[in-house]
């Protein structure tokens, strides 16, 4: 048995060396996602603020002065009037209006609106430049920050691409791989030399489980080169979390491989099952900002569990014992694929 | 020209028949914009709907019990539980989805604990949670702490709906889908079961063909358009600005893909290979770079430079320009000229890989 996965693994490794295609996607998807894609994030919000003082009041350089002060603002502006600075929010040039009041009163903040993660960013950080905020905290609360070190933004949607990057090589890998044996009729050999179902399935969950790891390894390489992430738990915790995901996702690519019987249809069902998976994962939308139905889709989500623990591994410093219900979860979405594989299997 | 059109159309009504007698492509057509424009529409958002709290109380204390009550009382803010020491913090947030831990110590001061691995979370707990604690304070011990509360009106969307930001992201992802990769994808089928290269032999020119497979694609287009109408209106997000130049924009930014799409199909012969292209760098950048998920002013200005020049972004940019700032073709002019010119520079590419690729 173990001789005959033996070689079943050493045929998928000739088969992805024969393709140079999907060699090149192996070597290309790390740097893509985890080189150059977050090099397009930074932790500077980058605001640009337009300052309406008709009546050139001294309290102007001052809130210049308090504007400049701050890292998250980017460019200053000054207008006479506020249609003047209403038609620079049109074109997109600034992306929040300080109004100073006549009559000395508190200013009133424009925000553009449009992009609300831009406007909340711009509220911000305009109001924390202009009152002080930091002080305020002091005096109402004491304000503490945890797993926060380093740059924020950048590190957690780092850990997002990563877990992207294993997504899209767990799932196409096998699902390629099925499907070329497929539709070449390699897999009917291959069912009549005597390779069962179950070892066929372990055959290819095995490489894939060792391309994944590599990946990771690769991943984890470049964010730690070119963007300085560190891993705050314990690596090997991580580890087991993504061969968990390898058993849910490998099946997953498998599965719609035997749904779709051609490479084109499988590339349909892929981009239509992927794209729901990613978007409901919270990689992007946090569970808080989700409705409980459909932030209850996340229990048959993989991509969820495999992205939350990665997040409590990397950035929180989790250990092992943290994430085994994350585990148990990947495995028994694994483990329902794998019977509808077994199945699917043995009728073609 | 009569023979030109007579050609064209019927390399349509084929195109059309193919799409209808594959089940999985007639559905996915229209299936696939309707699932992520409407319900993806309700399910993203990046407005917070609820914080999840534990609180860190002195044993005993009736002030305790008042803060919590106080806590579960906002729309935003939940209550999950109780810990026993500032020692548990860490472990509470590791365990579930606790965002925040409030801890009132004996002598009345507050501390909060926020989850500091996502930023933009962090920042909604903060604005969320010291409003409700400083007037806490101020009711207890008789602390009035002056909030700096400037006036805040957001332009364009006064009440930061969240469809605001969703929906031309989702908009931009539909599009790219239907008419870039999957007519890529149909174009490839032709390409390896060898029907292009048998339409070759008849007298239709690649321009031609390339017309013919593409204009079913592009009624999919305007019915994905009149969708996306139908979503805004669905949302309560209407079109501001003139319907006929959002229409055009659509309609541009799909032509731009679909363009795009045939570029890829023409110059890579193998499904595998078509699809890591259309994967890696035309869908992967256009989601991540075009200012759907990360703001572009955030962006290091190195990669903001090459994210301009990307269709998505120009498409965000003026969706947003024309839906929301109610504003015209000059302010819009920018980012519809790159359409334009993407749309050009990829029919030619694709034109030339036809040509110099399937020969007659």
């Amino acid at each position: 048995m173990i001789r005959k996965l033996h070689w079943l693994i050493r045929k998928e490794f000739l088969q992805i060396v024969r393709t140079p295609v999907l060699v090149a996607m192996l070597a290309l998807c790390p740097v893509a996602l985890t080189g150059i894609v977050p090099l397009g994030l930074s932790d500077d919000a980058g605001i640009r603020v337009g300052v309406v003082d008709p009546s050139h009041s001294p309290r102007q350089a001052d809130i210049v002065e308090r504007l400049e002060a701050s890292e998250h603002i980017a460019a200053i502006e000054i207008f006479q009037t506020v249609q003047a600075a209403e038609n620079r929010m049109d074109a997109n040039q600034i992306e929040a209006i300080v109004i100073l009041q006549p009559d000395g009163g508190e200013p009133v903040l424009a925000i553009d609106g449009a992009h609300t993660v831009q406007a909340f960013d711009a509220a911000y950080f305009t109001v924390q430049s202009l009152y002080g905020s930091d002080e305020l905290e002091g005096m109402v609360a004491s304000v503490h920050r945890l797993y926060a070190g380093g740059k924020g933004s950048t590190r957690y949607y780092l850990v997002t691409m990563i877990v992207f990057l294993l997504a899209i090589v767990g799932c196409c890998l096998p699902m390629l791989s099925v499907v070329w044996e497929m539709e070449s009729r390699r897999l009917g050999h291959l069912r009549s030399t005597g390779t069962g179902a179950g070892l066929y399935l372990s055959g290819k969950m095995l490489f894939c489980l060792l391309t994944v790891l590599v990946e990771l390894v690769a991943g984890l390489l470049i964010a730690r080169l070119m963007h300085g992430l560190t891993c705050a738990g314990q690596p090997p915790a991580l580890f087991l979390l993504a061969a968990c995901f390898v058993v849910s996702i490998g099946n997953l690519g498998i599965l719609l491989a035997l749904a779709g019987k051609t490479q084109i249809r499988c590339i349909y069902l892929f981009v239509f099952v992927f794209i729901i998976l990613v978007l409901l994962s919270t990689m992007f939308a946090p569970l808080d900002n989700m409705s409980p139905a459909w932030a209850a889709t996340r229990f048959v989500n993989p991509l969820f569990w495999m992205v939350d623990g990665s997040w409590k591994v990397l950035l929180k410093g989790a250990g092992t014992a943290d994430i085994l219900p994350h585990c148990g979860v990947l495995l028994a979405i694994g483990l329902v694929l794998t019977v509808f594989n077994v199945r699917g299997l043995r009728r073609q | 020209m009569a023979g030109m059109i007579q050609r064209i159309s019927a390399v349509v009504r084929k195109e059309v028949r193919h799409i209808f007698r594959d089940r999985i492509s007639c559905l996915l057509l229209f299936l696939i914009p309707a699932f992520i424009l409407i319900l993806l529409g309700y399910a993203l958002g990046f407005e917070v709907l609820h914080y999840n709290v534990k609180v860190c109380l002195p044993p005993g204390e009736a002030v305790g019990e008042r803060l919590v009550e106080r806590l579960d009382g906002q729309p935003k803010l939940h209550v999950v539980g109780r810990i026993d020491g500032p020692g548990d913090i860490a472990q509470a947030m590791l365990r579930d989805n606790t965002r925040a831990v409030v801890e009132l110590s004996d002598d009345g001061s507050v501390d909060l604990w926020l989850d500091g691995s996502s930023p933009l979370l962090s920042m909604n707990g903060e604005v969320l949670l010291l409003p409700v604690v400083a007037d806490f304070v101020a009711d207890e011990y008789g602390i009035s702490v002056e909030m700096a509360a400037p006036k805040i009106r957001y332009c364009y969307n006064p009440s930061l709906k969240r469809e605001y930001s969703s929906l031309p992201g989702l908009a931009l992802v539909a599009f790219m889908l239907v008419s870039c990769v999957l007519l890529a994808v149909s174009v490839n089928k032709e390409k390896t079961s060898g029907t292009f290269k048998l339409l070759r032999l008849t007298r239709l020119s690649s321009l031609e063909l390339v017309m013919g497979k593409s204009l079913p694609y592009l009624l999919v287009a305007v019915l994905h358009t009149a969708m996306v109408l139908g979503v805004c209106y669905l949302f309560g997000v209407p079109v501001q600005g003139s319907l006929l130049l959002f229409i055009g924009l659509c309609l541009l930014y799909s032509l731009c893909c679909m363009a795009l799409g045939l570029a890829a199909a023409a110059w890579f012969d193998r499904p595998l290979d078509l699809l890591i292209v259309c994967w890696l760098f035309i869908f992967i950048p256009n989601l991540m770079l075009s200012g759907f998920v990360f703001p572009l002013v955030t962006m290091e200005p190195s990669v903001r430079t090459v994210a301009e020049f990307l269709p998505g972004t120009a498409f965000l940019e003026a969706f947003r320009g024309i839906a929301y700032k109610a504003t015209g073709m000059a302010e819009n002019a920018r980012p519809l000229l790159m359409l334009a010119g993407g749309f050009v520079v990829a029919s030619v590419l694709a034109l030339i890989g036809f040509t110099r690729r399937i020969p007659r």
